[in-house]
């Protein structure tokens, strides 16, 4: 079977910004979470795939389908979330609907109906009048009414409080173990990154430099805080982001299996320590390391 | 109608009714063919009228980007823009040449058909100036268009009612029979068309480029 999504070499040009080799693979159920800087390029990437904006070189191939010749086909079976959510904002939900649904062959008012209700959302109000959270559960209401295989989401989080964030994240997870559900999610923040994603991808500066699975990444990924002269300086200059701290130093490896056996003797002294790193620390490096 | 913004024409129809019988009545004494012109120039206030404000309720929606998220083509939202906006060029010039038929009728029947093709030229006119719009818009975006479109519509308005108005309205009636027998009015109606075709293509062509701007 096609993976949902599959990206090779993409490239887009712009004056001042450049997209370059940007290549991607997400398999069926599983979410992959996309991590950058604003202005990294993920909002391009994001728009590429959707077709909202002409690449300048690559392929984009979803459920082995391609744009534009098979643009019908493929917004039929994939749901989008953008980083603002758009709509003709003197409407109400009921008239959106009807207006959203003429679009899609496998539109499902029940389903529609269901989200509407489970998010609390009121039929007739104009949308004008609704909050951002509001919104966002709208869009998802939207985006998951028509059956979709893939879900295409641009920092959909960003701006919500706790709460909601919380509340769309359990439902993400929800579809993709009920359903199947693949989901490709942009996003700067980490931590509802770290919650959902099986997948990692680090985009800096338009490039990915990573993608790995997530339980893989944080294994290799580690924080040795060490005292001053516990380590040789071999392994010294392999750590990133060495910094002085109160009792000795602190470093980052992205090696961690590598540097393991040489940090043993250090760790048995109590002169080592090795900590779990979050995804906001391995950007940090990564953005210093360009 | 599936696209929202396009609610609009459907306002442009009574509107148009009310102009022309407003004007029918005021300008009842003048030479038909000064009506004709400036009758016609109320088709062109009304379609432009109708683009920029569709245009302007997408701008301030982001209509292009809610259709971007829906199962249809660039070339599909075009088109859809492009035929509507014919069918309400037509629709309003049949409407407002059946009106002035019958407002001059007992005045100078014999002009009709000179009328009838100044109208059909004109709504070509109308067609390719809008079809130019959509162009600019698909590649500069809303706001820098219509500040263009007013400097050529206050242009228009001194340009065809003021001066040209006058001018035509002196002309005789050999001049309109004259036009509307010969072949070049229909021709260049065709050409008008068949560049609004191609205006068409082109704007396809720049909202596959350049996406939502």
């Amino acid at each position: 079977m096609e993976n949902p999504l599959q990206v090779m070499n993409l490239r887009k040009e712009y004056n001042d910004f450049l997209l370059d080799d940007i290549s991607l693979a997400l398999e069926r159920g599983h979410i992959m979470g996309l991590i950058g800087p604003n202005g990294a390029g993920k909002t391009t990437t994001i728009r590429l795939l959707m077709n909202m904006i002409k690449k300048d070189g690559g392929d984009v191939r979803l459920f082995g389908l391609k744009y534009p010749q098979d643009e019908k086909a493929i917004k039929n079976r994939i749901g989008y979330v953008g980083e603002e959510p758009y709509f003709y904002q003197n409407r109400t939900i009921r008239w959106t609907e009807k207006f959203v649904s003429s679009f899609f062959t496998g539109w499902d008012s029940g389903v529609f109906a269901s989200f509407v209700k489970k998010f609390d959302l009121p039929w007739k109000k104009k949308i004008k009048h609704f909050s951002k959270g509001m919104k966002v559960k709208l869009s998802f209401a939207i985006a998951l009414s028509h059956h979709p295989e893939l879900l295409i989401l641009d920092e959909p989080t960003s701006g919500l409080d706790p709460v909601v964030r919380r509340e769309i994240l359990d439902l993400l997870l929800d579809l993709r173990n009920k359903r199947e559900l693949s989901v490709f999610l942009s996003s700067h923040i980490t931590d509802d990154l770290y919650r959902v994603s099986d997948r990692i991808a680090y985009m800096v500066n338009g490039r990915i430099l990573i993608t790995e699975v997530k339980d893989e990444l944080m294994a290799r990924w580690k924080r040795i805080i060490f005292k001053d002269g516990a380590l040789s300086p071999e392994v010294e200059t392999r750590l990133m982001q060495v910094e002085k701290q109160l009792f000795g130093s602190a470093g980052i490896t992205n090696n961690y299996p590598q540097l393991a056996e040489a940090l043993r003797d250090g760790m048995a002294r109590g002169d080592v320590k090795v900590e779990n790193v979050n995804l906001d620390d391995i950007l940090i490096s990564l953005v210093n390391g360009e | 109608m599936r696209f929202q913004s396009l609610n609009y024409i459907k306002y442009l129809l009574p509107l148009s009714l009310f102009l022309v019988i407003y004007f029918q009545e005021f300008y009842l004494g003048y030479p038909a063919f000064k009506v004709t012109v400036f009758l016609c120039f109320w088709i062109f206030i009304l379609t432009t009228g109708a683009l920029t404000t569709s245009e302007g309720y997408e701008a301030k929606n982001r209509g292009y980007s809610i259709l971007g998220m829906l199962p249809l083509t660039h070339r599909e939202i075009v088109a859809a823009k492009f035929v509507l906006l014919l069918a309400a060029v037509v629709v309003m010039n049949l409407v407002n040449l059946a009106l002035l038929c019958i407002g001059t009728k007992t005045s100078a029947p014999v002009t009709w058909p000179g009328m009838v093709m100044i109208g059909i030229l004109w709504g070509v006119f109308c067609l390719l100036y809008c079809g130019c719009m959509y162009l600019g818009i698909f590649k500069f975006g809303y706001e820098k268009v219509t500040r263009f479109h007013w400097v050529v519509f206050l242009a228009l308005v001194v340009g065809l009612v003021f001066i040209v108005g006058d001018i035509l309205g002196e002309l005789s009636l050999d001049a309109l029979l004259t036009l509307a027998q010969s072949p070049l009015g229909y021709a260049a109606a065709l050409l008008g068309l068949a560049a609004y075709y191609l205006l068409y293509r082109t704007a396809v062509g720049i909202k596959e480029n350049n996406g939502e701007v």
